[in-house]
């Protein structure tokens, strides 16, 4: 299947349909997308300063369950929203450079994230006065290039 | 001699220039990715596609058919052109910028048709 077909597809779909031709639907979609990147993007810089040593008196464990939970729901809320756009526009997004970039960044920022959950944050949330590993330190740096990355890429979809 | 109200004087004043500025500057110039010299174009629109994030027809001006890009539906409602104010067969004025790298695409800083203009800036 092609993706052009695929788009016209989606693009014919009602939900797409309401989203594009509706006055306020696209949006609202679109702050709540935004409001979820800034709820996720400011969660996660707290939790990556602390991990490259930032405040180093802030137990890591209780930092981490705290900056975490609010990302727990506006990930979802962030696929959702962004599907919803793109339905309603998805001929002409496929071929957005700044878009494609950000479906390639995001898989990556969320691996990471994996990365650093399963690597690293579990042994420091059960032994939260360690030393932070180096290692670690290297993938929150990713983390922020990766999330600011993602940022500057959906901005940019409306000037490429 | 500098006290706290002088300073807040100057900072308003400051950023009241910088706005003032920055709209004259919007006015007078076209969209990023856009040229800056504005050019009339009047036709005959072919097809419409009122919808998010943009409101686009294809006119039919100068020999040839343009991808005009207008503004978002919501805006174009609250200026005064609805859905039904852009049909098919209307003939259309337009004060567009040319895009820079997509050829036969405008970028439109206002729109007449049926006597009435309405501003999409």
């Amino acid at each position: 299947m092609q993706a052009a077909e695929v788009s016209a597809w989606l693009e014919g779909t009602a939900v797409a349909t309401a989203v594009r031709e509706g006055l306020w639907l696209y949006p609202a979609v679109e702050t709540v997308h935004i409001l979820s990147v800034a709820t996720l993007f400011g969660s996660i810089l707290l939790l990556d300063a602390r991990l490259l040593g930032a405040s180093p008196r802030l137990p890591l464990d209780v930092l981490a369950r705290h900056a975490l939970r609010p990302v727990y729901f506006a990930l979802p809320a962030l696929v959702v929203t962004g599907a919803l756009m793109f339905s309603a526009d998805a001929s002409a997004l496929v071929g957005n450079a700044a878009f494609r970039a950000k479906m390639v960044l995001v898989p990556l920022a969320l691996l990471n994230a994996l990365a650093l959950e399963l690597g690293w944050l579990r042994l420091l949330r059960r032994q939260p006065a360690r030393q932070i590993p180096a290692a670690a330190k290297v993938f929150a740096a990713a983390s922020l290039a990766l999330w600011i990355g993602v940022i500057i890429c959906g901005r940019l979809i409306a000037y490429v | 001699m500098t006290n706290p109200s002088m300073l807040r004087t100057l900072a308003a004043a400051a950023v009241g220039a910088a706005l003032a500025w920055a709209a004259t500057a919007a006015a007078h110039h076209g969209w990023s990715g856009y040229s800056e010299k504005a050019e009339r174009f009047t036709g005959v629109v072919r097809a419409v596609e009122y919808g998010n994030p943009h409101v686009t027809m294809e006119l039919e001006a100068k020999d040839r058919t343009w991808h005009v890009v207008l503004a978002p539906p919501s805006r174009m409602e609250g200026r005064g052109l609805p859905r039904k104010g852009l049909s098919v067969g209307d003939s259309a004025t337009v004060e567009a910028y040319r895009h820079e790298t997509k050829e036969g695409e405008l970028r439109a800083e206002w729109i007449e048709v049926g006597g009435k203009r309405t501003e999409l800036r």
